[in-house]
C-alpha cells in the first residue's frame, strides 16, 4: 500500500536547516494497522505530512497504492488525497459553521458526486460511527470524542484506501479515547490499512506493527514490540 | 463547495456578511444617483453653444465726464479694434450671451395680448454681430448695413423692422409653418418681420430651459456703458486681449475701460455651479467607491486569517487551489448580489427622493444595470487578492497544533 | 480606570494598524464630507441680521399686467421689486417706523490724483434709513437723514476708503464721481450679511456695494441700476423721466416695524387702493410684506444643489460607520482569546464593555480630528470652486465641536453592537485550541 525508500525531507529557514526525515524508508501493506511512534522532534509529523500528500520532500521514491507518487502536481496531489487517503486529526477539524451531514459531506464535494451518491454515503458513514441522528447538528453542540467520530465519518465517506490518523485520542479523555480506538479497530476488522501516529505507548500496542522514528529514521527498537506480541500471541 | 452548505454557513453567521451587503447597497443607491446627476451636469456644460465661444472677446467700456460723444467714441472703437491684426470681426452688443445678464422679451404670432408670448432672449448687433460671435445663419439673410442705426438713450429708437431668430424659437412660434419672412409681434403690439433664421445659439441664462430662443435685432446702443464683441482668428485669442485692452485704453482717457475677458471665461462663470457639483459628487463618489472596495478587501483577508485551519483542512480534505479561490469568490458573490438586489430598491427610493424633494430630473434606469454590473466587477477584483492568498495556505496546516 | 482603559485601546489600536488606518479613515473621510456640506449649508440658510430679522420686511406691490400674473408658475405672487414712483412715494408717506427705497447701480469715480486712472465702483442707491435699519456698523461719521435726501454725499465701505484715502478718517473730503462733486459723510466698517438678504434677486451672495449714495440722487444724476428689472406694459420710453414714471419695477424696498404687520398691510392697500383710481394696478389687490427669513426662503437663497450635497453626504456618513461597525466586527473575532481570558480573570462583562467603548471613542475621536482637517481641505476647495469671497465659510468653533462630538457619537453608536458581542465570549473556554 505505502512504500518509502530514503525519503528525505528537510526545513530550510534563514538561519536554520532543519533536517526533519534523513534516509526514511518503511513499507506498510495492505490491511496493516500500523502504529508510527517516537519522541517529539522525531519527524512523526512531517512523516505523516508526506505520507499524505501534503507536503513534498527533496530525495528519494513514495508508492502510494502502487503508483509512484514523488513528483506530482499540487492539483494532482489535492485529487489524491480526496480519494485514496482518509484523515483522522488530533483537534477534529471540523468546519463550526456546518452541521455534521455538511462536514461529511465536505471532501465529497471535491469530487463531483451526484446528490443521492453523496447522501447514501454520508448517511451510510454517520450510521456507522452511530451518529446519523445528529445528522443536523453543529459541531459545538457535541462532546469531543463525538466529535472526532464524525471526523472519522468524514474520512470514511470517501471510500479511501488509507486512513492516516494523527493522535486521534490527543484531545480526549480515557472513557472517549477507548471509544474511538474501538471504533479504529472496528474499521480495521472490515480491511481498511490504518496508519496512525502517536506518543502513546498503550496506544501503539493496539496497532499490529510498531514503527519508532528517532531523530528522522526508522530506528531498530521498531520490530521489538511486535516481535513480542506475535510470540505472546503464539503462547497464549 | 457547494452553493447550499455556502448558504447555511453564511447564514449561520450573519451579521458580518450582512452588514457588508447593507453596505454595498447604500454605496450603489449614492452611486448611481450620483454619477447620473455628475453626467448631466457634464453633458449641460458641454452643450453646443452655436457660437465661436474660444475664439472671442469682451470688452467692457464706460464713457464719462460732460460733454461724451458717445457716437464718435463708439466708431472711433470698432475703427480701431478692426485694425488690430488678427481681429475677424466686431460688434457692440447690448448683452453678451452666456454671461449670465442679458434681457428677456416676449414674441407673439399674431398681435393678441391674451394669448401667451414665446419668451426669448433679445440681442441688438450690427450686421457685423453674427460674424463677432461665430454664428451661423441657416436660411434668410443677415441685416443690411443700411438697417443699422445708432440708438440713443434720448428721443425715439430708429426703426427695426428686420429680426433674426433662432430655429427653436421658430418652431415655438410657428409650430406648423415656415417663419422666414412672418411678422411676429413685440409685447408692445409693434411688429417686425423675420428676415433670417439662425440654426441653434444660446442666450444668456444657461440655466434657462428657453436658452435656445434669441432674437437679434438690428442697431448699435449708444450708451455710456457698452459691449463689444471681438472674434479673433483661432489660437490669438490671449496674445490679442491685452493688447486690445491697452489700446483701447490709451485711445480715449475720457473712457474707462472696465474689463477685457474671453467669452470662454465669462461662460465657465456661468457653469461654475454645475462644474463644482460635478467635481464634488466626483470626489464623494470615488471616496464611497474606494471605501467599500476596502472594506471587502479588509473583511476577505481577515476571513483568510482566521480561516487559515479551516482553508488548510479542506486542501488536506481534497480541495485543489481554485476550489479555494472559488469558495471565496462564490461567497463574495453571494454577499455581493445581495447588496446589489438591496441596492437596487434603495436606488429606486433615493432617486424618487431627490426628484420629489429637491426637484431633479428623473434618473435614467439605464444606469441600474451599469452601476449593479460594475458594483459586481469591482467586488469581485476587491476579493481576488485575499482568495489567492487563501488559496497559498498550506495543506500541511491541517496537521499543526495550535 | 480611564488611563489604563486608554492604555490598552491604543495597544490595541497598534496590534493591527491596517485595520485602525481604515477605521479612522472612513470616520475621518464621512466627517470631512459630511461637516463640509453642512457648513456651507447653513453660511448659506443662516440668519443673515438675528437680532432684527424679525422687524424687516421686504415689500411687494401687485402692480403687473391685468392678464397674466407675473410669475406664471406661482400666480400669487406679486413682482418682487416696486416700480419707482411707488417706492419714492411709500417712502415719502413714511408709514414704517424706518423704510429703505434702494436699487444698484455704478459710477465712475475719477481720481484724485491725475496719475491714477478713473474706475468704476459699485453703488447702493438709497434711502437714509439704511444705515440704522440694518445695523450697518460705521468707523468714521455717519449715513445721511431724510431732510439730506438729495444732496451729492457718499458712505464709503472701509476697501474703499483704503484705495481713495489711504484709510484716514476721510469725513469732509470730496469726491469726483460721474463729473459730479460728492461729499464723504461716512465710512463702514466691513459688513458682509451672508447671505445678501435686501437683494437677493441679484445674487445673494454677491460681494457688498462699494459704496452707499442718496436715494434722491436716481434723477439728477440719471442712475441706470445695473440690477434686474421686469416690465409688463409697452410703454413708450424716450426719457429718463418716463423711465422713472413707468410700470418697470427695479426698486427693492424694505420696511422696518415694530408693531402691526396687518396695520403696514393696511396702509399698502390704502395706497394701492388710491393708485387703482387713477387706473393703475389693475389686478386684484395682492400687497405683501415679508420678513428677512421669509424673503431668503421666497427667493431660494440656498441653492438646490447644496440641499441635494447635503442630502447626499448624510447618506455617505451612513457608509462611514457601517464600514466601522463591519471592521469592529471583524477585529472583535481576534480578540476572542484574549477576552475570555480576561474574563477568566475576573473581569465582568461590564469592563469588557467600557474597554471596548474607550477603545471606539478614542477611534472616534482620531478620526474626528482628522475629518476636521478634511474638512478645512474640502472648505477651501468650495471656495475655490465656486469663487465665492475669501472667508465666506470658514472653520469656526462652532463647525469644530460639532466634527469632534458627531465622530465620537457616531462612532461610539457604531461600537455599541461589536461591543455587546465582545462581552457575550465566555470565560477561558475559547483557549482550547479548534
Amino acid at each position: 500500500m505505502l512504500q518509502m525508500t530514503n525519503i528525505q525531507k528537510t526545513y530550510r529557514t534563514e538561519l536554520v536547516e532543519t533536517h526533519a526525515l534523513r534516509e526514511m524508508s518503511l513499507t506498510v501493506t495492505e490491511g496493516e494497522f500500523v502504529a508510527v511512534t517516537g519522541p517529539s522532534g522525531s519527524g512523526k509529523t512531517t512523516f505523516l505530512n508526506i505520507a499524505g500528500l501534503l507536503e513534498s520532500f527533496e530525495h528519494g521514491t513514495f508508492m502510494l497504492d502502487g503508483e509512484d507518487v514523488s513528483h506530482l502536481s499540487d492539483d494532482d496531489r489535492s485529487v489524491y488525497r480526496n480519494q485514496k487517503i482518509g484523515f483522522i486529526f488530533q483537534s477534529f477539524n471540523l468546519i463550526p459553521d456546518l452541521d455534521l451531514f455538511e462536514n461529511v459531506d465536505v471532501p465529497l464535494r471535491y469530487r463531483r458526486l451526484g446528490a443521492t451518491e453523496r447522501k447514501r454515503r454520508i448517511e451510510n458513514a454517520l450510521e456507522t460511527v452511530g451518529l446519523a441522528s445528529r445528522m443536523r447538528h453543529l459541531p459545538a453542540q457535541l462532546s469531543g470524542g463525538q466529535q472526532q467520530r464524525v471526523a472519522i465519518a468524514r474520512a470514511l465517506a470517501g471510500e479511501p484506501r488509507m486512513l492516516l490518523a494523527d493522535e486521534p485520542t490527543g484531545n480526549l479523555d480515557s472513557s472517549m479515547a477507548g471509544q474511538v480506538m474501538e471504533l479504529l479497530e472496528d474499521i480495521h476488522a472490515n480491511g481498511t490499512t490504518i496508519v496512525m501516529v502517536t506518543h502513546d505507548p498503550d496506544l501503539a500496542h493496539r496497532a499490529d506493527r510498531n514503527i519508532h522514528l528517532i531523530d528522522g529514521r526508522v530506528s531498530e527498537l521498531s520490530m521489538v514490540h511486535a516481535k513480542e506480541e506475535i510470540l505472546q500471541a503464539a503462547f497464549a | 463547495m457547494g452553493f447550499g452548505p455556502m448558504m447555511s454557513s453564511l447564514l449561520r453567521s450573519k451579521t458580518g456578511p450582512l452588514l457588508v451587503s447593507l453596505q454595498i447597497a447604500v454605496t450603489l443607491a449614492i452611486v448611481i444617483n450620483s454619477l447620473f446627476i455628475v453626467l448631466q451636469r457634464v453633458e449641460k456644460i458641454n452643450r453646443n453653444t452655436g457660437m465661436d465661444v474660444d475664439n472671442v472677446i469682451i470688452a467692457y467700456v464706460r464713457g464719462f465726464g460732460e460733454g461724451f460723444d458717445v457716437v464718435n467714441s463708439i466708431r472711433n472703437d470698432i475703427d480701431l479694434l478692426n485694425s488690430i491684426p488678427g481681429v475677424i470681426a466686431v460688434s457692440v452688443t447690448n448683452q453678451v450671451p452666456l454671461s449670465g445678464s442679458g434681457s428677456g422679451s416676449g414674441l407673439r404670432a399674431v398681435p393678441d395680448e391674451t394669448i401667451d408670448a414665446a419668451p426669448a432672449g433679445r440681442y441688438t448687433w450690427s450686421d457685423k454681430g453674427l460674424d463677432a460671435l461665430g454664428v451661423e445663419l441657416t436660411r434668410g439673410r443677415n441685416f443690411y448695413a443700411e438697417e443699422i442705426e445708432y440708438i440713443l438713450p434720448e428721443g425715439t429708437s430708429p426703426p427695426q423692422d428686420s429680426i433674426l431668430i433662432t430655429q427653436a424659437l421658430a418652431d415655438e412660434l410657428f409650430p406648423d409653418d415656415d417663419a422666414l419672412g412672418k411678422t411676429v409681434y413685440w409685447g408692445s403690439m409693434e411688429p417686425s418681420i423675420i428676415v433670417g433664421i439662425i440654426g441653434h445659439m444660446h442666450g444668456s441664462w444657461v440655466g434657462w430651459d428657453k436658452l435656445s430662443n434669441v432674437v437679434i435685432q438690428p442697431g448699435i446702443y449708444a450708451y455710456t456703458t457698452n459691449k463689444f464683441m471681438i472674434r479673433v482668428e483661432a489660437g490669438m485669442r490671449d496674445e490679442l486681449m491685452p493688447i486690445i485692452e491697452q489700446q483701447l485704453g490709451e485711445s480715449n482717457r475720457q473712457r474707462v475701460v472696465k474689463s477685457v475677458r474671453s467669452l470662454e471665461e465669462l461662460a465657465d462663470r456661468s457653469y461654475r455651479r454645475d462644474r463644482g457639483m460635478a467635481i464634488i459628487l466626483g470626489i464623494v463618489i470615488t471616496l464611497l467607491v474606494g471605501l467599500t472596495a476596502l472594506v471587502i478587501v479588509g473583511l476577505s483577508s481577515f476571513h483568510v486569517t482566521q480561516r487559515t485551519k479551516q482553508i488548510g483542512t479542506r486542501r488536506a480534505l481534497g480541495a485543489k487551489k481554485r476550489d479555494i479561490i472559488k469558495q471565496f469568490v462564490l461567497e463574495n458573490w453571494i454577499i455581493t448580489t445581495a447588496g446589489a438586489v438591496l441596492g437596487a430598491l434603495l436606488t429606486v427610493v433615493v432617486a424618487y427622493w431627490l426628484e420629489t424633494s429637491f426637484s431633479l430630473p428623473r434618473l435614467d434606469w439605464n444606469y441600474l444595470p451599469i452601476g449593479i454590473v460594475s458594483l459586481w466587477l469591482l467586488s469581485t477584483l476587491a476579493v481576488i487578492e485575499p482568495a489567492r492568498r487563501a488559496a497559498s495556505v498550506p495543506p500541511a496546516v491541517a496537521t499543526r497544533s495550535v | 480606570m480611564f488611563s489604563y482603559n486608554l492604555k490598552l485601546a491604543i495597544k490595541s489600536m497598534r496590534r493591527n494598524p491596517m485595520m485602525t488606518v481604515l477605521m479612522v479613515a472612513a470616520i475621518a473621510v464621512g466627517i470631512g464630507i459630511s461637516m463640509t456640506t453642512l457648513s456651507v449649508y447653513y453660511m448659506m440658510n443662516g440668519n443673515p441680521i438675528p437680532e432684527k430679522s424679525d422687524q424687516l420686511f421686504a415689500v411687494t406691490l401687485d402692480s403687473w399686467s391685468p392678464i397674466r400674473p407675473f410669475d406664471v408658475d406661482r400666480p400669487e405672487r406679486a413682482p418682487h421689486q416696486l416700480t419707482y414712483q411707488d417706492a419714492e412715494r411709500l417712502a415719502e408717506l413714511a408709514a414704517g417706523k424706518r423704510q429703505a427705497a434702494m436699487f444698484e447701480s455704478s459710477l465712475i469715480i475719477e481720481p484724485v490724483n491725475d496719475e491714477e486712472m478713473p474706475f468704476e465702483a459699485t453703488a447702493r442707491v438709497t434711502t437714509g434709513d439704511f444705515f440704522s435699519m440694518f445695523n450697518v456698523p460705521f468707523i468714521y461719521g455717519d449715513g445721511w437723514d431724510k431732510a439730506a435726501g438729495a444732496e451729492p454725499m457718499v458712505v464709503l465701505t472701509r476697501q474703499l476708503n483704503e484705495r481713495l484715502f489711504g484709510g484716514e478718517d476721510s469725513v469732509g473730503r470730496w469726491l469726483t464721481m460721474n463729473s459730479m462733486r460728492f461729499q464723504v459723510a461716512g465710512v463702514i466698517d466691513t459688513w458682509e450679511p451672508t447671505p445678501r438678504f435686501y437683494d437677493p434677486i441679484n445674487g445673494g451672495f454677491r460681494e457688498i456695494n462699494e459704496m452707499f449714495i442718496p436715494f434722491g440722487l436716481t434723477r439728477v444724476l440719471e442712475l441706470d441700476s445695473i440690477g434686474s428689472d421686469w416690465g409688463w406694459k409697452a410703454e413708450e420710453i424716450t426719457s429718463f423721466e418716463q423711465w422713472l414714471n413707468s410700470e418697470a419695477s427695479w426698486i427693492q424696498y424694505f420696511v422696518e416695524l415694530d408693531g402691526d404687520r396687518d396695520e403696514y398691510l393696511a396702509h399698502l392697500d390704502a395706497y394701492v387702493g388710491e393708485q387703482k383710481n387713477l387706473g393703475r394696478f389693475e389686478r386684484p389687490m395682492n400687497n405683501n410684506i415679508y420678513n428677512v427669513m421669509e424673503w431668503m426662503d421666497y427667493h431660494e437663497v440656498v441653492a438646490n444643489d447644496s440641499r441635494v450635497l447635503l442630502g447626499l453626504s448624510f447618506l455617505f456618513l451612513v457608509v462611514c460607520l457601517l464600514s466601522t461597525i463591519t471592521l469592529l466586527l471583524t477585529k472583535f473575532v481576534g480578540k476572542k482569546s484574549e477576552t475570555s481570558l480576561r474574563r477568566a480573570l475576573g473581569a465582568s462583562r461590564g469592563i469588557i464593555f467600557r474597554q471596548q467603548i474607550v477603545e471606539v471613542a478614542v477611534i472616534g475621536f482620531a478620526g474626528g480630528l482628522i475629518g476636521l482637517l478634511l474638512t478645512s481641505f474640502g472648505l477651501q476647495g468650495i471656495q475655490y470652486l465656486y469663487a465665492s469671497p475669501p472667508g465666506l465659510v470658514s472653520l469656526d468653533w462652532v463647525i469644530m465641536s460639532a466634527a469632534i462630538s458627531v465622530a465620537i457619537i457616531s462612532s461610539m453608536i457604531a461600537g455599541l453592537y461589536p461591543a455587546w458581542r465582545v462581552c457575550q465570549v465566555p470565560p477561558a473556554t475559547q483557549l482550547k485550541a479548534q
